[in-house]
């Protein structure tokens, strides 16, 4: 099939293009995902034809995304946290060391050198914005929406890795011959540590989180001596309800929607839900009367904040208001 | 013109089998179910007055309930019926926890609602409604049905045509043709104005005598 020259009404009658927009077959959605990767020249014929598509689907919710909340849901409910025993910490000390010594070796280095080496270089992401960044060891972040990670040139060496993040990043680290660690700092909760691997991290004010999806990482807490070790699938996050020093098991997937602009939320609380949609957006969201506590499960566009805030309301019975500051959710 | 809600197909022969396999625990049977069985219980749901948000909620409730109780669920027969008494039970549950049940609940009978107020009632933005509704007017009942059988229904265009018993040519040349007037209407936002709005400029090119 030459897709490439197919109008607005030829995707629409084709039954493998209505199999992706209702999400009712994975290899169809597959399909054109992968189709939309190489930007075919009529690929705006394609997008209008997704959008009468949803439009005469009555906005259904896809398939897919559907199987894939209960598969959540169900996993939650089903699963247990599963207490790892800690690794060990010699190893760790003798890393301290090492990292000791290199640090000590480079300031005895050339003073303009190391001036240059201690300068910062820096990624940052405005609002509902994303990027990729390559780093010096090949490794590559991908940069979430009012993010920044930074570095120091001194900082990527044959002995050690080191980044430093504030919001939220995908990490797929490159495995080193030198087994050289790689480690993200953080000013919230912890500090992570791994060797080749691909993960998530979130540090914004209230919320610290970690989500392996392969390989291995140690988090290091910072008021805390023991490090705790993760497996793939595994996470653990501090500062909400849900926070546990303990790995919990979770579907990494709905960690990673960001990356599909999507927001997913699992049974998130109301208050959960205001505070991520202002971090994504950069938007104020007020509660008017509104229960803190009522939970939302859902999965949603992450374009415009309306979008996100109209569905949450509909769900709930609040009236979403906008304001010259933002948008207030108040109780219908 | 009136087309059943829900199709019986041979898929409905299928689920007996998935059924059993839910009660031995197979996952896999679970997930094969709720994909036989989604478009037709969202269907209920959406025709039943509720959004498909709510509908999708209400049908992973039951699909997490089911799981939760795999090993004693009972023997069922029509696995289809049982799916939508759950659903309707689900759905009138919310109803009534949310306080806006109306005269809806105590109707055992489905009804068929209008398709047409279904599809427009769905629609997220006031002008995209709208139109829709305008357009939807203008469609032959003929193109109705397949608008509705091939997008709401999510059926394959031979489906469509076995169901009907139109050729298949003629099922494309109906739709086809449904789709260029609803393109029309329906069409990229500035595309519309401008060609809405330049007819009004005439008066002043030719003129202030039409005024």
């Amino acid at each position: 099939m030459n897709y490439e020259i197919y109008t607005v009404d030829d995707f629409l009658l084709d039954d493998r293009f209505l199999a992706y927009c209702t999400g009712s077959d994975q290899l169809a959605v597959a399909f054109w995902e992968q189709w939309q990767e190489d930007e075919p020249a009529n690929i705006h014929a394609f997008y209008e034809a997704e959008r009468l598509c949803r439009i005469l689907t009555a906005n259904k919710p896809r398939l897919d995304h559907s199987l894939l909340e209960l598969e959540s849901l169900i996993q939650r409910q089903t699963q247990p946290a599963i207490i790892r025993p800690l690794s060990s910490r010699t190893s760790t000390k003798q890393w301290w060391l090492a990292a000791a010594a290199v640090i000590l070796l480079s300031i005895v280095g050339l003073v303009g050198y190391q001036w240059w080496d201690n300068q910062y270089v820096i990624y940052e992401t405005a609002y509902n914005q994303q990027r990729t960044v390559q780093l010096p060891d090949g490794s590559s972040v991908v940069l979430n929406s009012h993010s920044e990670l930074r570095y120091q040139r001194s900082a990527f060496s044959e002995n050690e890795r080191q980044v430093e993040l504030q919001g939220e990043g995908y990490f797929r680290i490159r495995h080193l011959t030198t087994h050289a660690p790689f480690r993200v700092k953080t000013n919230g909760a912890f500090d992570v540590k791994v060797l080749g691997t691909e993960f998530s991290v979130y540090n914004r004010h209230r919320l610290h989180r970690v989500v392996l999806n392969s390989g291995k990482v140690e988090v290091q807490f910072h008021d805390k001596q023991t490090p705790v070790t993760l497996r793939p699938g595994q996470m653990i996050e501090v500062g909400t309800s849900r926070s546990s020093l303990r790995p919990q098991t979770v579907t990494s997937g709905q960690y990673t929607a960001w990356m599909r602009h999507q927001l997913v939320f699992n049974q998130t609380r109301l208050a959960e839900v205001v505070q991520i949609v202002e971090e994504q957006f950069g938007v104020s969201v007020q509660l008017e009367g509104a229960d803190p506590d009522l939970t939302f499960t859902g999965i949603l566009p992450s374009d415009r904040p309306e979008t996100v805030l109209q569905a949450v309301a509909e769900l709930n019975q609040l009236t979403l208001r906008k304001t010259k500051d933002g948008y207030v959710l108040s109780k219908k | 013109m009136i087309t059943p809600i829900i199709k019986k197909s041979h898929t409905t022969e299928q689920m007996p089998v998935l059924w059993g396999g839910i009660r031995q625990r197979n996952y896999q049977s679970l997930t094969d179910l709720y994909r036989l069985s989604y478009n037709d219980l969202l269907n209920f749901g959406m025709l039943f007055g509720h959004s498909g948000l709510e509908t999708k909620d209400a049908i992973n409730q039951i699909f997490l309930e089911i799981w939760e109780r795999a090993d004693s669920l009972p023997p069922v027969e029509n696995v289809r019926s049982y799916l939508i008494t759950y659903l309707r039970r689900m759905l009138l549950r919310e109803y009534e926890r949310v306080s806006r049940l109306k005269q809806l609940s105590s109707n055992e009978t489905v009804f068929e609602g209008p398709y047409e107020d279904l599809l427009v009632r769905n629609q997220q933005e006031e002008h995209i409604r709208q139109k829709l509704r305008t357009a939807i007017e203008q469609l032959t009942p003929r193109q109705k049905q397949l608008i509705r059988m091939r997008f709401f229904d999510g059926l394959s265009n031979e489906t469509i045509s076995q169901e009907t018993g139109m050729h298949i040519n003629t099922v494309y040349n109906t739709i086809s043709s449904a789709l260029k007037l609803l393109r029309q209407l329906l069409g990229h936002e500035d595309y519309y104005n401008l060609l809405s709005w330049w007819p009004l400029l005439l008066p002043l090119l030719t003129g202030t005598e039409l005024i």
